[in-house]
Formats: C-alpha cells, sequence, structure tokens
C-alpha cells in the first residue's frame, strides 16, 4: 500500500523535476531528500512533531522550511515535503526517495544490481559482470558489491525483482532438489 | 315360594285340628278304649257333616290358592329350569367348541412350533450370511485402508530419507568444495557465471 502511494509521490516529483522549466537536477533532489530522511533518522523529536495531529500543519509547514533552508535544499524537495506533511504522508518519505530513484534510473536508462560474491572479485570481471548484465537487461549498470561466504563459490546479482544465481551454493541447492525428486 | 309354604303348613295345621278330639290321648294308652271311642265318634258325631263341608272349604280355599298361586308359580319355575337347562346346553356347547378349538390349536402348536423353528432358522442363517459378508467387506475396506496408509507412510518415509540424503550429500559436498576451493577455481566460477549470462543474453 505504501508502495503504492510512494510511487504516485515520486512520479508526480518525477513530472516536475524533469518538466521543461525545472532548474533542479534529479540527482539533487534525491541527495536532498536523503539528507532530510537522515535528519528525520537522527531526530525521533522532529518525526513526532511532523506526525503529531496537536500540531497545525502551518506549524508543520514552518518547520520544514526551516529544516530545508538549514540544508540548502531546493524549492522542490521543500514544496515535496509540504505537500507530503499536509497529506500525513511523512512516514513513507524513504519510500517516495527509493521510488523517486527509480523513476530517475529508469528515465535515465540506468538499472542497479546488487552482485554478491564468495570471494573478492578482480576488477576487470566487475567490469565484465557489468557489461553482461548491461547487455541482459539492455541499460547502464550500476552495480554495488558486497560479499558473502555462504555462496561458498560464483556470484548473484539482482537487478530489480530479477535474480541471477551463479553461486556453487544456488548449484547445490539445483542439485538437492534434484536428488529428492529423483 | 315362601308364601306357598305358609299357606300349605296352615293348611296341614287346619287338617290335624279338625281332626284332633280329647279323647286321643286316653284312646293310644289304650288300644281297645281307643277302637270303641273311635267306633262311637264316627256313628254318633252330629257335627260330621259339617267338619266335611269345613273340609271342603278348606280343599276349595286350597285348590284355588294351589291354582292361582301355584300353577303360574310352577309354570314359570319350569319355564326358568328349561331356560336354565338352555343356557347351560348353550355354554356347554360354548366350551366343548372352545376345548374342541383348544385342542385343534393344541394338536397343531408342534407343527406350528416347528414352523417357527425353521423360520427363525432360516432367519438366524440368513442373519449370519448377511453379517459375514459385512464382516468381510469391512475387512477389506480396513485391509484396503492400511495398505494405502502403510503406501503413504511408506512414500513420506522414502521421501524423507531422499530428502535427508540428499541434504547429508549437499552438505559433504558444500564442505569439500569449500575446502578445494582455490581463488583462481574461484575467479573461474565468476567467470563461468558471466558466460552463463551471456549466453542467456544470445
Amino acid at each position: 500500500m505504501s508502495l503504492a502511494v510512494a510511487s504516485r509521490y515520486s512520479r508526480a516529483l518525477a513530472e516536475v523535476v524533469f518538466g521543461p522549466q525545472s532548474k533542479t537536477k534529479p540527482e539533487q533532489v534525491i541527495t536532498e531528500l536523503e539528507a532530510v530522511i537522515e535528519a528525520m533518522a537522527a531526530s525521533p523529536d522532529l518525526v513526532r512533531i511532523l506526525r503529531s495531529p496537536a500540531v497545525s500543519l502551518n506549524q508543520k509547514r514552518h518547520l520544514l522550511e526551516k529544516l530545508t533552508a538549514q540544508m540548502g535544499g531546493s524549492e522542490v524537495t521543500a514544496n515535496l515535503l509540504k505537500v507530503v506533511s499536509d497529506h500525513g504522508r511523512i512516514t513513507i518519505l524513504k519510500e517516495i526517495a527509493r521510488s523517486f530513484q527509480s523513476v530517475v534510473d529508469e528515465r535515465h536508462g540506468v538499472a542497479r544490481a546488487e552482485i554478491t560474491t564468495a570471494q573478492p572479485i578482480a576488477p576487470e570481471q566487475k567490469t565484465q559482470l557489468e557489461a553482461a548484465l548491461g547487455r541482459l537487461s539492455g541499460k547502464q549498470i550500476l552495480a554495488t558489491y558486497q560479499q558473502d561466504d555462504a555462496l561458498i563459490g560464483g556470484a548473484v546479482a539482482k537487478i530489480g525483482s530479477l535474480i541471477y544465481d551463479g553461486s556453487v551454493r544456488g548449484q547445490l541447492a539445483t542439485l538437492r532438489r534434484k536428488l529428492v525428486n529423483g | 315360594m315362601a308364601k306357598l309354604i305358609l299357606i300349605l303348613t296352615m293348611a296341614v295345621f287346619c287338617f290335624a285340628q279338625e281332626h284332633a278330639t280329647p279323647g286321643d290321648a286316653h284312646a293310644a294308652a289304650n288300644g281297645e278304649a281307643h277302637e270303641k271311642a273311635a267306633e262311637s265318634h264316627d256313628a254318633g258325631d252330629p257335627l260330621l257333616f259339617w267338619k266335611w263341608v269345613n273340609f271342603g272349604i278348606l280343599m276349595a280355599g286350597l285348590g284355588y290358592l294351589f291354582v292361582k298361586q301355584g300353577i303360574p308359580f310352577f309354570r314359570e319355575r319350569g319355564a326358568g329350569i328349561l331356560k336354565d337347562i338352555s343356557e347351560a346346553q348353550k355354554t356347554k356347547a360354548d366350551a366343548d367348541a372352545r376345548a374342541a378349538a383348544i385342542e385343534a390349536r393344541i394338536s397343531n402348536l408342534s407343527t406350528e412350533i416347528a414352523q417357527m423353528q425353521a423360520a427363525a432358522s432360516a432367519e438366524m442363517q440368513s442373519e449370519a450370511r448377511r453379517l459375514e459378508a459385512e464382516t468381510a467387506q469391512t475387512l477389506t475396506k480396513i485391509q484396503s485402508s492400511a495398505e494405502q496408509e502403510i503406501a503413504s507412510a511408506a512414500k513420506q518415509a522414502k521421501a524423507e530419507l531422499s530428502a535427508h540424503a540428499a541434504s547429508l550429500a549437499v552438505e559433504l559436498a558444500a564442505g569439500r568444495i569449500r575446502s578445494s576451493l582455490s581463488p583462481s577455481q574461484s575467479n573461474g566460477l565468476v567467470g563461468a557465471f558471466i558466460q552463463d549470462l551471456e549466453k542467456v543474453k544470445n
């Protein structure tokens, strides 16, 4: 439910940011939203005030204006925060930012890949892997790497909801299913 | 009846009084004197005629009473006796008929008992056959159910055993691969993964 709502806000934000009259870059909005999210995570009182029905909408708007001004945020970001706060959706700001990132990636033809390997891999292999994934998805790959010994060997790549499993663990799991099913 | 007895008693009493004399007592004591007195009495009683008249009136009264009361009484009594005899005969006939029916029934009782025994025996045999068939059917069902349960349990046990064996085999393989996998082999696996991704694309 919150993902669908966040998607609506993020698409509306993308329409503004990618509009012909927009002077704000999408990456800037993303950075500003991440800063606000960090600030909210660091200050539970701020979240409590923004969620409290006892605090009026004008007071919340004034607080958010001050916050964005202190952070040097753009007008687009400030307006988004006001709208989200007015509609009582400040709690899903993180989902909105993530969804907006996806929309921006999609518009730029970028796919984010989470690559997990059992052992650290060489830069050449990273390049080859990203190139292979890029050809597979048809998009430019922005990869993040992490290591997991449980894979035993090989690698696992996740792009969105798609998972490409080339690990020894995955192959052993396939072997086990075959053994069980005869 | 009581009235008739009363009338007859009175008549006898009157008759006796009429014939009784004071000299009878002395005559009884002496036989000769008695005979003499009787002769003199029969011959010389001036009231003899009136005594007979009196006796006649008495008898006439008695006869009248006998005809008026006695005959209807005896007729009615006779009719009642006849009626009682008829009823007794009828009752006897009924009793005879009942006795005959009972005798006939008793004579057929052995046949009826035999028929009942035969019917009971046939029914018992039929019930025994039905129970036997039902038991056989139940046994077949139980056997079939037990066979199915055994087959299911065996299948499940086989599957569990297979899964356990597969898990053990995979764990063993994982351990061996982990212990024997060199960095170059690990890089080779990543390279193979990249080639697989290329194949997927193509």
